[in-house]
């Protein structure tokens, strides 16, 4: 199974190396959010800008996600269904879809933090938050990718499924990453952040394994 | 009756919950005294208003004003009708030895009303030109042989008043609504496992009777909180979650919607109920808990305790539960039957 895992993502990475132009539209549309943010602000002050900076990846986030299941269509998932079971498909996806946010969600500090001006002093804890904030987008999404890849009009579906679970997640990361604001290292922070990321947490493995255990049922028919 | 006795149960039961729980009386209570402020060291002569009260009718009354464990008895005192007193209080010279607090609590107590009191009703200010024209003194623990008033009723709360009978539609239909929602993800299972059309009949049909509860909650939820909180709708964490949740399954039903093929339609739906359900839990139980909430059971504010929720108020609140449970498992039922019927009547 761990075999099927690596395959697939190789294959993934292969594939996204491939056709660059898929993974380049998304630093875009990342960028081009930027500038008109910036354009559009000018000056944001450190709460805003943390909730700018969320909103942002949680588009990326639906983007992304719902592009790594729009292969899955038609002959090729015959294919993939004769190869792999679905549980390793879902962890292979959810670890891929984790890698490209984690790396579009490090690509948007540093622009954003260049452009206007970062307000986050506590660097550690924020890199924390943008590691727990990937891992949960991608755990909650990617079912949901799955089911919307299935039905018509996927783009709207994605949104209506996927925003309403995904603010659990969003509204921990904003309040977490709140505490970024104020100086310190990972192990200075109070209480209060250790409740948040604790919380966090709990919320990423409980989608994770109801995801783990659905997944199969969404891909056989 | 073999099959229907629950369904006559439930109808009672909410019969019973309505009946009961909007015409059984609340216990007594003061509304309002004034003045607010008084000066220590001088005569004090307040008016209090009470609620559900027969003063008229008990012969002698006896009031306090009340400190921590220290106590000063009314002097005097005047009946002008069933909801109005005049007390005449001599104030002490200063504050008990060791007490902070100002805000003194009004406690009035007769045979027919029993005891009832207005927590802060009267702020002590310090003696002003330092004559004082009284001679009392506080007691410690002098408040004895109180009255109990009879008959069965439902808690006085100043903020409250007669709301607290909201407690049998909004928080009712919001364990009924969970315990539907429940049995809506259970069919969703079932349907995954086995396959049968009729366990996805039965998930829908739940899931709808739950929004509608759900709905009926919010709403009964948005009245309750313009007479406590002051508006209808405040942004207030448990508020926002509640909605979000309801949007999650209003999704489910777009979901269900947009896909034409009917096994596929079931499959994916059943997919998105069991996980919706999941991402329920920490949008109810686990978000609010980080913020600061008017809601009772957030941020500070105590839950629904002995204070609020008394034995009386049980007695209505848990049957009704199981009452709306059995109503919303009736009209998820008949909503079975007519999908299944309207499946049969589209294959001809």
């Amino acid at each position: 199974m761990l075999k099927d895992i690596f395959n697939l993502l190789k294959y993934e990475f292969t594939i996204e190396l491939r056709q660059v132009h898929a993974l380049g539209g998304l630093m875009l549309y990342v960028l081009s959010t930027l500038f008109i943010i910036f354009i559009s602000f000018a000056n944001v002050s450190g709460p805003i800008w943390i909730i700018l900076y969320w909103i942002i990846v949680l588009f990326a986030a639906v983007n992304a996600i719902l592009k790594s299941f729009s292969h899955e269509m038609g002959k090729r998932r015959l294919y993939y269904f004769s190869m792999v079971n679905g549980t390793s498909l879902y962890l292979s996806k959810v670890i891929y879809n984790f890698i490209i946010l984690f790396m579009l969600s490090v690509v948007n500090f540093t622009i954003f933090g260049a452009i206007s001006g970062s307000p986050i002093l506590n660097i550690p804890l924020f890199l924390l938050a943008i590691l727990l904030g990937s891992l949960g987008l991608s755990m909650g999404l990617t079912l949901v990718a799955g089911i919307a890849s299935q039905s018509s009009n996927n783009g709207t579906m994605m949104t209506i499924l996927g925003f309403p679970i995904i603010i659990p997640i969003l509204i921990s990361l904003v309040h977490m990453s709140a505490f970024a604001l104020q100086a310190g290292t990972i192990n200075s922070v109070g209480a209060e952040a250790f409740g948040d990321i604790m919380s966090l947490l709990g919320i990423i493995l409980l989608l994770f394994a109801v995801s783990v255990i659905l997944f199969p049922f969404l891909w056989k028919n | 009756m073999k099959n229907w006795w629950w369904k006559i149960l439930g109808m009672l039961l909410l019969i019973y919950g309505f009946t009961a729980g909007l015409l059984l009386p609340l216990k007594t209570g003061i509304t309002d005294a004034s003045p607010f402020t008084a000066e220590l060291g001088k005569s004090l002569e307040l008016r209090s208003s009470g609620y559900n009260t027969f003063y008229t009718q008990s012969d002698t009354h006896r009031a306090w004003l009340k400190l921590d464990d220290y106590s000063i008895p009314a002097k005097e005192y005047s009946v002008s009708s069933d909801q109005g007193m005049v007390l005449y209080f001599d104030l002490p010279e200063k504050l008990p030895a060791g007490i902070e607090e100002r805000n003194a609590t009004l406690i009035i107590d007769n045979e027919i009303d029993g005891t009832h009191l207005l927590p802060g009703a009267v702020y002590l200010n310090d003696l002003k030109d330092s004559v004082s024209n009284t001679n009392t003194v506080w007691s410690e623990n002098a408040i004895k042989e109180l009255n109990k008033q009879e008959g069965i009723t439902f808690p006085y709360r100043n903020t409250l008043y007669e709301t607290i009978r909201n407690t049998y539609f909004h928080v009712s239909l919001w364990f009924a609504m969970i315990i539907i929602f429940i049995a809506g993800m259970v069919n969703s299972i079932n349907y995954l496992k086995k396959r049968k059309m009729d366990y996805d009949h039965r998930a829908s049909s739940f899931t709808s009777v739950g929004i509608l509860f759900g709905i009926l909650g919010l709403l009964t939820g948005a009245v309750w909180a313009k007479h406590t909180w002051g508006a209808y709708w405040s942004w207030d964490i448990k508020q926002n979650m509640t909605a979000i949740s309801l949007l999650i399954y209003l999704a489910y039903f777009v979901l269900r919607a947009s896909i034409s093929d009917v096994d596929k339609k079931a499959r994916l739906a059943s997919v998105y109920n069991i996980f919706a359900f999941t991402a329920l839990i920490p949008l109810i139980y686990v978000i609010p808990r980080l913020f600061s909430s008017l809601h009772p059971g957030n941020g500070g504010n105590p839950a629904f305790g002995s204070q609020d929720l008394d034995n009386t108020m049980r007695m209505i609140f848990y049957p009704i539960i199981i009452g709306w449970t059995l109503f919303g498992w009736w009209m998820a039922r008949v909503r079975t039957r007519t999908k299944i019927l309207e499946e049969k009547v589209n294959q001809f």
